[in-house]
């Protein structure tokens, strides 16, 4: 397993993975999956690496799940949060930064709410690079899980079908999770209101759809998305209460179709907006695996990033 | 100030030399013979296939003086514009306070005198720029503002960009716009596409450009007054352009150099430094923006010198500010953007006459008597940038530390002399 490296040394953002990198990552998660589920979860291989999380965009539970890995590998962890609007200027990201680095730290995981930002980080900075989200760009570690995930239901990636649903046009979840699909041979629709799908996203080899109910019949997967309230400068649509009427999954919908879907939601789930409770707590949803697997998707990141130093 | 010019190319279309190589004697700031050979002169000029032309003009040169004078005062534009041989320059108002009376004109027009640099001031159209209030254009007009805008800001009230168009007709003036329409762009940082897609980045659609461009063309037709639609930048602006000029309306356009040479995929891994407006565009747009520049449809090029100091450019790109400081390289961009016609004569009317021809200033022919307003280059040389020799005083160019094509020589304007050779 150590011999194995990826073609980089920072975690940018799935686009610039390879196939190959992406199932290496996987079959690094299978080996930590089973530790974690071992009796004495902890193992020594980050030993004195010292990684730092950089949080300028609030978060729960990717924070957490990273936090959680770096400990499962026996990694020094300092963490730092800080609102987006007190870190507007770059000169302040590069100097915050480098003032940790200055501390010999290793890796730093950050999120951060400018896309590109951590791109602009590895050209300035000497550490391994891991992305936990960049605005509407790109949150690899997701999608990695999200993949890992379906992984576990099917045999192959190829010519599996896989929605994502609800607001395209502000998620980073939905730009890595198409990233990621259709690296591995996946077909992916984007289904949403016309306003929240963007333009040209068709130039990323998908297909859209504003019907859900179709889109769903069509899918084996579907990744509904969390409506990013928060990320709305504008109006996209009317009303939550007509989102939830023509957007939202519940069981009604789900029983009218003639297969099973897989369900998946990035979390945190507005329950009754776009996805109700009867479908998000029902066996078709795999919600909560994705969480387990996130820590077993970070762990083989993080150890696979570092790999090289030792 | 005498100098003689030995065996110099003259690429000056409206001139009867145009095309001839010949010696050009210049005695105290104007040129005094143009002839087969002159010599017994005690200072001579002479590089082995120089060219010399009517002094470049460039329009829409952003300069922070006064206000901004940590990114860019008249001195060091006027050196940055001598280093791309540019003798002149048509600023921008967009300063802290804007040119938006006699007292702004007053001051740029004072402080650029001693300047080898002609410095025109544009004067605001609207009361700081801000497309509400009209500013007093006949006043600015007659203290020496060449034209009139709101520079970075498009205007985005109808009603505004009309009444200023049938104002300045008291003085024949000129209102200019660059078109961007704001609710279809506020919080656009590169142009819409499979890039901006990519990368999460909220585009700039063409249509925010068009829609702009055709409405300002209504207005100018209504109006009967004159317009230039500064730094166009997308294929279906141009075919409106085009349209309303076989129409006879009164307009004219321009291109900022940068949507010549380059396209969105510079972009695509975020290099800050290529974070322009408007926007780098498609291939396609760039093909249409440099068939309109040689079938007249574009009357002249821009540097659109946008200089930024490194703590508004070293930042993530969703933070970073627009723009190239682009005077000292816009003339290789614009050769190697080109570099298929090897014409010199398109190059000079986009870089000097037509401009002029469009704000209405005499152009410095290149004829016996004629005012010596030159700029001497040579299309053959290479040039390479080093952030130690850049002039302005902000370094965000994407092309230090490179080579370009073409070499400037020198200027000669206003009794004085600046030669590189």
């Amino acid at each position: 397993m150590a011999e194995l490296q990826l073609s980089t040394e920072h975690l940018l953002g799935i686009k610039y993975l390879t196939q190959e990198d992406i199932h290496l990552i996987f079959e690094t998660a299978d080996n930590f999956k089973e530790v974690i589920n071992r009796p004495i979860k902890k193992v020594p291989s980050l030993r004195d690496v010292t990684i730092a999380n950089l949080f300028f965009e609030n978060s729960t539970r990717t924070r957490i799940s990273f936090e959680l890995a770096e400990k499962r590998l026996s990694a020094d962890v300092i963490n730092f949060s800080s609102s987006a609007s007190s870190v507007k200027k770059g000169e302040t990201l590069l100097d915050t930064v480098n003032n940790i680095l200055s501390m010999k730290v290793d890796m730093v995981v950050m999120r951060h709410p400018a896309p590109g930002a951590p791109a602009f980080l590895a050209e300035h900075i000497d550490a391994n690079i891991i992305n936990a989200g960049d605005g509407t760009h790109e949150h690899p570690t997701q999608a990695l899980l999200d993949a890992f995930s379906i992984r576990a239901h099917f045999d192959t990636f190829k010519g599996l079908k896989v929605a994502i649903v609800g607001d395209i046009l502000h998620s980073r979840v939905a730009l890595s999770n198409i990233y990621c699909l259709k690296k591995l041979g996946a077909e992916v629709t984007v289904c949403g209101p016309p306003t929240l799908l963007p333009k040209h996203i068709e130039s990323l080899g998908v297909q859209t759809s504003y019907n859900i109910n179709e889109t769903l019949e069509w899918a084996d997967v579907a990744n509904i998305l969390r409506i990013q309230l928060e990320r709305q400068d504008i109006k996209y649509f009317p009303s939550l209460r007509e989102y939830a009427q023509y957007f939202g999954v519940n069981r009604r919908l789900l029983d009218s179709l003639s297969s099973d879907v897989v369900i998946m939601h990035p979390g945190p789930i507005n329950r009754g907006v776009e996805l109700d409770s009867d479908v998000a707590d029902s066996d078709q949803s795999i919600i909560l695996n994705q969480v387990e697997n996130g820590v077993a998707v970070r762990m083989a990141v993080l150890y696979l990033l570092a790999a090289p130093r030792s | 100030m005498q100098l003689l010019l030995k065996q110099v190319r003259i690429v000056d279309p409206t001139s009867t030399h145009h095309n001839q190589v010949k010696d050009v004697f210049i005695n105290r700031g104007k040129i005094e013979a143009i002839r087969n050979q002159i010599s017994g002169k005690s200072h001579v000029f002479q590089v082995a296939g120089a060219c010399i032309s009517p002094g470049w003009i460039d329009v829409g040169t952003f300069v922070g003086d006064p206000g901004f004078e940590e990114i860019e005062t008249l001195t060091s534009a006027s050196k940055a514009a001598s280093n791309g041989g540019y003798t002149a320059l048509a600023v921008l108002p967009n300063t802290n306070p804007s040119i938006q009376s006699k007292a702004e004109v007053e001051y740029v027009v004072h402080r650029a005198a001693p300047l080898i640099t002609n410095i025109y001031p544009l004067g605001a159209l609207t009361l700081g720029c801000k497309g509400k209030e009209m500013a007093e254009l006949v006043d600015m007009h007659h203290a020496g503002a060449i034209a009139f805008t709101d520079g970075k800001h498009s205007v985005q009230d109808a009603g505004v960009l009309l009444r200023s168009l049938e104002y300045v007709k008291i003085f024949d003036g000129l209102v200019i716009n660059q078109p961007a329409t704001r609710g279809l762009s506020a919080d656009g940082i590169i142009h819409e596409g499979a890039v901006s897609v990519s990368l999460g980045l909220r585009g700039l659609p063409d249509l925010s450009e068009v829609l702009m461009i055709k409405r300002d063309i209504d207005l100018l037709r209504y109006s009967d007054s004159a317009l230039h639609i500064m730094n166009v930048s997308s294929e279906g602006g141009l075919s409106l352009i085009a349209d309303a000029k076989k129409e006879g309306l009164q307009l004219t356009c321009s291109v900022a150099v940068q949507n010549l040479l380059e396209t969105v995929d510079r972009t695509a891994g975020f290099d800050a430094n290529f974070k322009v407006i408007p926007p780098l565009r498609s291939e396609n747009d760039r093909k249409a923006l440099l068939s309109a520049l040689r079938d007249g449809t574009i009357d002249f090029v821009n540097s659109n010198h946008r200089p930024v100091n490194i703590e508004g450019k070293k930042l993530e790109f969703a933070y970073a500010d627009f723009g190239i400081s682009a005077l000292e390289t816009a003339f290789g961009m614009l050769l190697k953007a080109s570099r298929k016609t090897k014409k010199l004569d398109g190059l000079v009317n986009a870089l000097s006459i037509n401009a002029r021809k469009a704000l209405g200033i005499p152009i410095p022919s290149i004829i016996r008597g004629g005012n010596a307003e030159l700029t001497l280059f040579h299309p053959e040389l290479n040039t390479r940038f080093e952030t130690s020799t850049f002039a302005s005083k902000s370094k965000n160019n994407p092309y230090l530390q490179q080579e370009l094509p073409g070499h400037v020589l020198g200027v000669i304007n206003k009794y004085q002399s600046l030669l590189f050779n």
